[in-house]
């Protein structure tokens, strides 16, 4: 159990994110997200997080320094190596779409079905129970088209961890849900990062969702960037941009 | 001078688009490496999905050209060869224009008006809605889910759409001259199948194996190229048909000096 927790951490060192058309100016990052809790990045620019999230999840490679994911330098992987790292972490975006093209069921099978070696039969068996778990109570063989923000985030959602991954990364999962679909997403969100290692963004949507569940609250901005160990003392804080940032809550 | 600046220019253009094309190709190859398993089960999905999409539901529309075409071209050709030349110079002619030269053509310009421009503009559409980036975050490969599926089914159904064009327009035309004009459509038949050797058959196979390769590989670089605005996809639809055509008439010309 120890050394699962151990693998599931993410270290980075003087890391700093490809910059890509950004005017913003980027601050090296040197954290260490703690394993089998919820770190949530915070900030006054989305893409700036972004930026950070992706490289933390090795989707982007850093421009400078080291990020050492599950154990591995996410700077050193072949592009097979890199396949099957990314079959272990878990990638829920609040605005990449489900892939218009499938239905619903299609859409929680894929990455099962790419990665591993079970039946057709087998995977939408596990898709179903897992939609079950979701409580998703809509036709699992609707087109995403069909269906509204929150049916389509529960099924990201089980895109997302079908392949039960040890690291989560949330990129603003409450993303265009109204008050209630937030607390029931909330809900469920809580429920799946249990023995998780949680990274996620846009988390100030919903900030009862940091109370209640961030262990770690780390602040990014064009000068800055600050830890903190919970959601209460980022909120105590006196630095005049972190309340300026609050402010706008 | 501005004529000769411009064609300098676009066969520049049209050089740099085919290595860029090459190279599209061989990345999206590259995928099959020894360690990977070919046909995952996501991947095979959408080879079946795109072979029932671009072969088996363009069956009845290319049967129906065939028979039409059958009717118009081989029994004008029948009737003016055999009253000009004689039946072994017809039979030649027929194998030559239909096997060689209308089964493939025909079929490939049903292919690129059909499949060609449906794949840029789902592909197209798929990308600008940013439904690629997030499968690429879930790590699959874009070439091994949207562009290999897609050009093997093209491959394989241009060669089956083709044989099956050539097969309906030889048998409609023969089956109308010989109503019309009272010529022995049985007898032209057979001679006309004796005349099919390995060698014209394994031209026929690679003709058609590369002109569906063509047709796929520039349907899936133009819908991949299509940037963040849905009228790229227009454009890039409009690329891939006119560029697939210049690339099929070209390989077609390749194969006429050749097997001439």
């Amino acid at each position: 159990m120890k050394k699962k927790s151990v693998q599931a951490s993410i270290n980075t060192d003087k890391a700093l994110p490809h910059t890509m058309d950004s005017n913003l100016k980027f601050q090296s990052l040197t954290c260490q997200i703690q394993p089998s809790n919820l770190t949530c990045l915070v900030g006054p620019h989305r893409s700036q997080l972004r930026a950070y999230l992706q490289m933390l999840a090795g989707i982007a490679k850093p421009a400078q320094g080291t990020v050492e994911v599950l154990g591995q330098q996410v700077s050193d992987l072949d592009q097979h190596a890199w396949q099957k790292f990314r079959s272990q972490i878990g990638y829920l975006s609040g605005t990449a779409p489900l892939l218009s093209v499938e239905h619903g069921l299609m859409n929680v099978m894929l990455p099962a079905l790419y990665h591993t070696n079970l039946t057709f039969r087998e995977t939408a068996d596990k898709a179903r129970a897992l939609l079950t778990k979701l409580n998703c109570d809509f036709d699992p063989t609707a087109y995403p088209a069909q269906l509204n923000s929150f049916q389509r985030m529960q099924l990201t959602l089980a895109r997302a961890i079908i392949l039960d991954p040890q690291i989560l990364f949330l990129d603003v999962p409450f993303n265009d849900l109204g008050a209630k679909e937030r607390e029931k997403m909330a809900s469920l969100l809580g429920e799946y990062k249990v023995n998780r290692t949680v990274c996620m963004i846009g988390g100030l949507q919903y900030p009862r969702f940091l109370e209640r569940h961030a262990k770690q609250i780390i602040f990014i901005s064009e000068c800055n960037i600050m830890s903190f160990k919970s959601w209460e003392s980022f909120n105590q804080t006196d630095d005049p941009e972190i309340r300026d940032l609050l402010s706008f809550l | 001078m501005k004529f000769l600046d411009w064609l300098g220019h676009k066969c520049i253009e049209l050089f740099f688009y085919t290595i860029d094309l090459t190279c599209f190709l061989i990345q999206a190859c590259s995928i099959w490496q020894p360690h990977r398993n070919v046909f995952n089960r996501a991947v095979y999905s959408v080879f079946l999905d795109q072979l029932i999409l671009t072969g088996i539901h363009a069956t009845a529309i290319i049967s129906f050209l065939a028979m039409f075409a059958g009717i118009a071209i081989a029994s004008q050709l029948v009737f003016i060869m055999a009253s000009v030349t004689g039946a072994n110079d017809l039979i030649n002619m027929l194998a030559r224009l239909i096997l060689s030269e209308m089964g493939p053509l025909v079929t490939g310009f049903v292919m690129i008006g059909r499949s060609c421009s449906a794949i840029v503009v789902e592909l197209g559409h798929t990308k600008i809605r940013g439904e690629i980036a997030s499968l690429e975050y879930l790590g699959i490969d874009v070439n091994d889910y949207f562009v290999i599926p897609r050009i093997l089914s093209m491959l394989i159904s241009q060669v089956i759409l083709a044989l099956c064009f050539s097969a309906v327009m030889l048998f409609f035309g023969m089956l109308f001259s010989s109503l019309i004009y009272d010529l022995p459509a049985q007898k032209s038949l057979e001679e006309l199948l004796s005349l099919v050797s390995t060698g014209s058959l394994f031209s026929f196979m690679l003709k058609n194996c590369l002109f569906g390769i063509i047709i796929g590989t520039v349907a899936c670089f133009h819908g991949l190229s299509v940037k963040n605005s849905p009228t790229q996809v227009s454009k890039q639809m409009q690329k891939s048909i006119v560029m697939s055509i210049v690339f099929l008439l070209v390989t077609d010309g390749y194969f006429i000096i050749f097997t001439l």
